[in-house]
């Protein structure tokens, strides 16, 4: 039964959005806790298959080498020997390569969280069965978002290094940079994060980029309202991490470090992902038909 | 731009001649959801999970790929009080036919299939004391084939203008009508009547009566 038609997102819808992919999280937790586990087994084994396919080439030019990720260490010689230009081409081939497994799988769980909430239910062969349907789609479309994020920070560090030189950078004009790639990191991700559900929809990569950034530009206080909720939460984890490793400045003792990584690491993976993906897949669902009407839920007796 | 269809008039004939969406269709569980509910009605994937009796997620990839292949269109969206947002999906039109030329145009198997089908139709009149030679068989299966497209090409370009009253009406009552319908459309096309005035011939020319 028709109530009547969604006008633009409010904080009502946020706040239910949030709310119900906590709820859906809790009730398919089962579900998405071996589905992540399935997919992180595959993603695991893929990754160090590029690995040792990138061994192969690095081992022609640097001569063999006893362990795989010994090749990290060719590529840190590299990084170091090459010139800006080269080196944010290395960055970007190397980091596309070895990001793509994980980018399959988290692609991979807008599936089930498409299916939680157009269906009601889900488990964890499904996630399985998405990354296998959608594979390709899904790699290349994870690589063309990484490309289109990373690739203009790539820009920032050579303009940078051509300006100064051989030149100290000072340090406000290195905040200034900083800043300039978060901001752009944050914004660029944000109008890229419908790209995983389109493409669980149904739509081909490009047309997945354009869609992605029209129906963003159209719903920014949704489609951000989100993204901003989770990156917050997630540099809220993150953040003293990202002090102690790289403004040397320690915020957790010495003893617990360890304890605080991995335990990060799980409330990331384990519980912010899945409420994230949730949350993302329920606002694309409802931005994606601007004539969304409000009803009860049909069962199938209505249509037999 | 979103993925419902903004403009979802639903054909009363479709011709099917893409090889991709004929293998699309070779799923049963896919010519089931086509063929057997969204040709009829607007379902939600849980309905059609509930009605197949296959789980949801299974239904929605199944959805994807007929939805890839533009058999199936996003109709409407709503968001349920238990937080659910239930997606309706309907066929793009009543009724599906095979395209026998473009398949016939086609490699491998698809080609097989249709010139077997045609030749097998050609092959059933024996049952009505038709029975064309060998010989003849060339001829019988072009005119045959020229025919069939004519009628679907003439058919696929019947709208249903206005759906809600149409949507009302009981099966058997929409089937009435649509056969009406192309009955008029057809017997106002010049070629149509031409061929099959030459199939009418030749199949006489063969009939014999007890």
């Amino acid at each position: 039964m028709e109530v009547n038609g969604l006008g633009n997102w409010n904080l009502r819808d946020y706040i239910e959005t949030i709310k119900l992919s906590v709820r859906f999280t809790k009730t398919y937790y089962l579900s998405i806790f071996l589905a992540i586990l399935g997919v992180f087994v595959i993603t695991i084994s893929l990754f160090l298959l590029i690995v040792f396919i990138g061994t192969i080439p690095i081992s022609i030019v640097y001569g063999p080498f006893d362990e795989i990720f010994d090749a990290f260490d060719y590529i840190g010689v590299a990084l170091s020997g090459a010139n800006s230009v080269e080196a944010v081409g290395i960055v970007l081939f190397v980091g596309s390569a070895l990001f793509a497994p994980f980018l399959i799988a988290l692609g991979a769980l807008f599936g089930i969280g498409q299916e939680i909430f157009e269906s009601g239910s889900t488990t964890a062969e499904d996630a399985l069965l998405w990354y296998r349907q959608k594979f390709t789609r899904l790699a290349a479309g994870g690589i063309v978002q990484f490309l289109y994020i990373i690739g203009p920070i790539g820009i920032e560090y050579i303009l940078t290094v051509w300006y100064f030189g051989n030149q100290v950078v000072d340090s406000t004009s290195l905040m200034l940079l900083i800043i300039i790639a978060i901001v752009w990191f944050l914004i660029s991700s944000g109008m890229l994060s419908m790209v995983f559900p389109l493409i669980v929809d149904g739509m081909s990569i490009s047309a997945s980029i354009k869609h992605s950034i029209r129906l963003t530009w159209n719903n920014l206080s949704a489609v951000f309202s989100i993204w901003i909720t989770f990156s917050s939460l997630g540099l809220l984890i993150l953040g003293p991490i990202i002090a102690q490793e790289l403004a040397d400045f320690p915020i957790i003792a010495e003893q617990w470090y360890d304890l605080y990584v991995l335990t990060s690491a799980v409330l990331i993976f384990l519980l912010l992902l899945p409420v994230y993906v949730l949350s993302t897949s329920r606002t694309y669902l409802i931005i994606s038909d601007p004539n969304i009407k409000e009803a009860q839920e049909v069962h199938t007796k209505e249509v037999q | 731009m979103n993925h419902v269809n903004e403009s979802h008039q639903m054909k009363d004939l479709e011709i099917i001649s893409d090889p991709n969406t004929i293998k699309v269709l070779f799923d049963k569980i896919r010519a089931l959801i086509v063929f057997k509910y969204l040709v009829n009605q607007e379902m939600t994937v849980k309905q059609l999970a509930d009605a197949i009796g296959k789980n949801p997620g299974n239904v929605l990839r199944h959805i994807e790929r007929l939805k890839s292949v533009g058999l199936v269109q996003q109709v409407r969206t709503e968001k349920t009080t238990t937080g659910i947002v239930q997606r309706y999906y309907r066929a793009t039109a009543r009724e599906y036919r095979l395209g026998i030329a473009d398949m016939i145009k086609a490699n491998g198997g698809i080609k097989t299939y249709a010139k077997d089908r045609l030749r097998n139709m050609i092959l059933g009149l024996e049952a009505y004391g038709v029975s064309i030679p060998e010989s003849r068989m060339n001829a019988a299966l072009s005119i045959l084939e020229e025919l069939i497209e004519r009628e679907n090409q003439i058919s696929s370009e019947i709208a249903i203008v206005n759906e809600e009253f149409w949507n009302i009406l009981p099966t058997h009552q929409q089937e009435d009508a649509s056969r009406l319908m192309r009955d008029v459309m057809l017997t106002r096309d010049d070629e149509y009547l031409k061929l099959k005035d030459e199939w009418w011939s030749l199949v006489m020319s063969f009939h014999k009566t007890k």
